[in-house]
């Protein structure tokens, strides 16, 4: 059985899509079957993130409802070496309109087939959430670096713990590592400590990731880049049982920054 | 079809050492055993108003859907809070379930031990003295009438009720959102940040608050 990791934050719109997307890649790159499932039932993303929403022909609730098998919905992601799907949400449907033990029939087939199964939650703790959560044996909260998303965020590990989901990560996104620099933004290591769970990685604010979303490339292809790099990174440490030595990448972009301003200067 | 008829004991009430224990059969038709149950809550008001209610099933914890339900409907027809027996036999059976007895100050309550910090929409109400194991993050709410000893950080809101002269908070980090001791609350303008890293007490005095703080080994009077 495959391992199901619901990807969650409580707070809208801080890159639990874009980290899903980047993750699911991250691990195939690394040798794993990954589906992805976009649970966000009415507001359907993941499609577009990924690059591959002109392929998508079935939803979610077209299976549960028998109108297509599982494998017409599965989008299949022709970039990766191994298996990477997509399960597309539904564009014209509303959260409620799936049943709870339907998605969880579906996310049981799903861990039979694949060895990583992650659910992009929606934003709140509603019903798409309790859905969302379900059936995960693992959780990745996602948080930015404000007080809204971190308070969010905590709220929504005491609903994972009490739902008995273990281990529960913790991601840190778009740290912007100027404002870090003039403190003026809650550090990643005070987020750590009020959060107080396991961190997986800390990804700072850049505007390729926006560029990449948009054009619909993942910048998880791009392993060469810092954020690429990164991001395999985070899935060693997601996969592995042996702990996996990272550096800082806020850190380690701020003295990267300073390089990049000091030739600039000598221009 | 078979008619199930609720009977008198599929909704039990039995004191326990933090309140009220309510016994439920959870196996029986789901909106009849919630009218009965908030008959019996009305039925028994004068009896449970002041006291901590927990609900379990009967050969089982109910999970966060039921519970919320019941939560909801209670609290809309009675004003009732319902908790989760689960509350009342954490993991660490071990530390949690032997009641420190104290004496005197302490009022004759066993403490309720906490072995987890409390997060951003956790609240916990009750009349019990209390030790925390972690931290009250911003948005966690901890209700007493008793002392409360916090082994970490304190950035949500304590407020300690009708706890009489004695009561009092320890904390090893003080930067709450609300600190409440009978009624009187602790201004958050005198705190500063630095607050944090400084073991506190804040007690109760003659209608004032008091807060002592250790600094390098010395506990000293900060209000």
């Amino acid at each position: 059985m495959g391992e199901t990791i619901v990807i969650t934050s409580g707070k809208g719109g801080v890159g639990k899509t874009t980290i899903t997307a980047n993750l699911g890649i991250s691990l195939g790159q690394l040798g794993f079957s990954v589906v992805m499932v976009d649970a966000d039932i009415g507001l359907r993303n993941l499609d577009l993130v990924m690059g591959i929403e002109k392929k998508v022909k079935y939803h979610i609730l077209d299976v549960s409802k028998g109108l297509c098998t599982l494998d017409d919905a599965l989008v299949k992601d022709t970039r990766s070496k191994t298996p990477l799907c997509l399960l597309p949400a539904s564009q014209s449907h509303f959260k409620e309109d799936i049943q709870k033990d339907d998605f969880s029939d579906l996310i049981q087939s799903l861990q039979e087939r694949f060895q990583y199964v992650l659910i992009d939650s929606p934003a709140g703790i509603e019903y798409g959430f309790r859905l969302s959560t379900k059936d995960a044996n693992q959780g990745i909260v996602v948080v930015n670096p404000e007080v809204s998303s971190i308070r969010d965020a905590d709220r929504v590990i005491s609903i994972l713990e009490q739902k008995k989901i273990k281990p529960i990560y913790l991601i840190i996104n778009r740290v912007n590592t100027e404002l870090l620099k003039k403190k003026e933004i809650i550090s990643p290591e005070e987020i750590q400590e009020i959060l107080d769970i396991p961190l997986l990685g800390v990804i700072p604010e850049d505007p390729a990731v926006v560029i990449s979303a948009n054009q619909g490339k993942p910048f998880a292809y791009q392993t060469q880049s810092k954020l690429g790099e990164l991001f395999l990174h985070i899935a060693k440490k997601l996969s592995s049982e042996e702990p996996v030595m990272m550096e800082d990448s806020y850190k380690a972009e701020s003295l990267w920054n300073k390089v990049k301003k000091s030739f600039t200067l000598k221009k | 079809m078979q008619i199930k008829v609720i009977q008198e004991d599929d909704i039990q009430f039995k004191g326990c050492s933090s309140g009220i224990l309510i016994l439920i059969n959870q196996d029986l038709d789901f909106e009849k055993l919630i009218k009965k149950l908030i008959q019996k809550l009305k039925k028994e008001k004068k009896f449970i108003s002041d006291m901590d209610l927990f609900i379990k099933g009967k050969d089982r914890f109910l999970d966060q859907d039921e519970l919320g339900m019941i939560r909801k409907m209670v609290r809309d027809k009675t004003k009732f809070s319902i908790l989760n027996a689960s509350q009342l036999e954490p993991e660490l059976p071990d530390i949690t379930t032997s009641p420190a007895r104290n004496k005197g100050l302490l009022s004759s309550q066993p403490f309720l031990i906490i072995n987890h910090s409390l997060r951003a929409g956790e609240e916990i109400n009750t009349t019990s003295p209390v030790i925390l194991h972690g931290d009250i993050n911003p948005g966690a709410i901890l209700k007493s009438s008793g002392p409360v000893i916090v082994t970490g950080k304190i950035k949500g809101d304590v407020i300690i009720q009708n706890a009489g002269e004695g009561a009092f908070v320890y904390s090893s980090g003080l930067q709450p959102n609300r600190l409440s001791i009978n009624s009187i609350d602790l201004s958050g303008s005198i705190l500063i940040e630095s607050d944090m890293l400084n073991a506190s007490i804040v007690y109760c005095n003659q209608n004032a608050i008091n807060i002592l703080r250790l600094k390098e080994d010395k506990w000293e009077k900060q209000l």
